[in-house]
């Protein structure tokens, strides 16, 4: 991407973007403030009480509000009462646990070329006090160009990689330092990329001794987990690793993960744990996303991201 | 929100805080009222649906939210963003944008000075139906993160000093972020835009 295309592209989203705004709803202020008083005394109500909160959240909320539109109205009226009967037949159960067909998720994933996804690790040698400030990455894969990372550390910029399927090579970059590397990427190292695709880390976790979760819901979507301890489904030649747990949660409409929960220790002191999530799946990527831009002020280094 | 209020209203969460959750609500309903009906058009039912969902959600998980994943408002537009998706995932294909694509191909050749930045938009078609539809359909096939930041920069003009100081992030990052939330938008408006074989593309 040149700069002279994202400056065009700047002033062109600057007229194109506002018109969203046109005839975009106006806030109303009745229905926020019902909203408000409704969702405070849910949100009480389930901190203070850890069991009704369980049986909440394995049922329909009870107090949405009923809305303007009669089709609206039909279907809250109707949810509420679906929301009723599921308290009785269902308390203290659970409801729906295996609607993911698993087999039929590892075929969608081997017919996904090119997707992203957002990686953070945290660490922190005292569990107690919480994990610290980590490293987030976005990752970009695809079959035919190979994969693309950019990583952020505490808000700032921190490294950049790109491993080349085509021409075989790893360049690595270190904005702050302003440094880069490039090597030739290996066959074991392509075959670590290979290994590490979704596909394949499903279908370890399947493979593996995996205890089913149940249903819940993330971010509004209602997911089913599945839960593993040996950590070769990560990578079969990974380092030895101590309390490793690894979720896998999978949309049970599309079928598809959408977040990879990883925790472990190493060397019994560094309390690590892994989050693979806001997956992007066939995602639009061309070879101009894998041409790293490396600044004329850059010099050769070592490159680290650790 | 500052970071120290963030993280006492996080803290709060974690403790089931009344005064936690209202200082969330009130620094965040009417955003995100705003930015789905950004997404979703002039139909209020539908956006304060999505916007009750949303917060039905956010109620649910507010106890696991954990600051070190990324600030309260990119959590929250995470959340809604999911919401605006299951939405469009339950309706049927309107004819709605399937018009709009039709009306673009329609246009005559000045689109593409538009999209090369060598002419203005017209105002006629800036303030047209088809076209909000499009950038729309565009919009919400990004993801939430690239949404957030170009409906800030481009649609509430807010300085990237700022944005660096909502997400958490370095002015540099957030230019770098804002570049490839940029492309990303010209490759799904070419997605959604493109024109029948043989004929030119349109590409941003």
């Amino acid at each position: 991407m040149s700069f002279n295309d994202d400056k065009k592209r700047d002033k062109l989203l600057s007229s194109l973007l506002p018109v969203v705004e046109k005839d975009a709803a106006k806030p109303e202020e009745e229905f926020l403030d019902e909203l408000q008083e409704k969702s405070t005394s849910e949100f009480l109500a389930s901190s203070a009480n850890d069991t009704k909160k369980s049986q909440i959240k394995t049922t329909f909320p009870v107090w949405r509000i009923i809305m303007k539109s009669n089709i609206t109205k039909f279907a809250a009226a109707a949810v509420i009462i679906v929301g009723v009967v599921l308290v009785i037949n269902h308390l203290g159960t659970q409801i729906d646990s295996s609607s993911v067909a698993w087999g039929e998720v590892i075929r969608k994933l081997e017919d996904i070329h090119k997707y992203s996804f957002r990686k953070i690790r945290l660490e922190t040698t005292d569990p107690q006090k919480g994990y610290e400030s980590g490293t987030e990455t976005k990752v970009y894969y695809s079959d035919e160009y190979g994969e693309w990372t950019e990583s952020f550390r505490n808000g700032h910029i921190h490294t950049r990689t790109y491993a080349l399927l085509k021409e075989r090579v790893f360049i690595g970059i270190v904005p702050l330092a302003k440094i880069y590397d490039r090597h030739s990427l290996s066959d074991a190292e392509i075959r670590e990329l290979e290994q590490m695709m979704p596909s394949q880390v499903v279908m370890r976790f399947l493979g593996a001794d995996y205890k089913a979760l149940g249903s819940e819901l993330i971010d509004g979507v209602k997911v089913e987990k599945v839960e593993v301890h040996d950590p070769k489904i990560l990578n079969p030649n990974a380092p030895p690793i101590e309390d490793f747990v690894a979720r896998l949660a999978v949309d049970v409409e599309t079928e598809l993960p959408v977040s990879l929960e990883l925790e472990f220790v190493i060397d019994g002191k560094i309390y690590t744990k892994m989050i693979f999530d806001q997956f992007q799946w066939n995602i639009k990527l061309d070879a101009s996303d894998f041409e790293p831009d490396i600044p004329d002020d850059y010099t050769k280094g070592e490159f680290s991201d650790g | 929100m500052d970071t120290n209020t963030e993280r006492e209203v996080a803290k709060g969460l974690k403790q089931g805080d009344q005064l936690a959750w209202k200082r969330l609500y009130q620094a965040y309903a009417e955003f995100l009222w705003k930015n789905v009906s950004r997404l979703v058009g002039n139909d209020s039912t539908v956006v304060a649906d999505i916007v009750q969902e949303t917060f039905l959600v956010v109620e649910r998980s507010a106890k696991d939210f954990d600051p070190h994943r990324g600030s309260l408002w990119v959590w929250l537009w995470t959340i809604a963003r999911a919401q605006v998706a299951l939405y469009y995932r339950k309706q049927k294909p309107t004819i709605g944008l399937s018009q709009a694509r039709q009306w673009w191909a329609a246009l005559d050749g000045a689109k593409f000075d538009w999209i090369d930045v060598k002419a203005d938009i017209p105002l006629d078609i800036l303030q047209s139906q088809e076209l909000a539809t499009l950038v729309r359909y565009a919009l919400r096939n990004l993801p939430g993160d690239y949404q957030m930041l170009l409906l800030v920069k481009y649609v509430d003009n807010q300085p990237v000093s700022i944005i660096a100081e909502q997400i958490k992030c370095s002015q540099v990052a957030v230019r770098s972020k804002l570049a490839r939330a940029r492309k990303a938008f010209g490759k799904a408006f070419e997605k959604i835009n493109r024109s029948p074989s043989g004929s030119r593309e349109v590409k941003l």
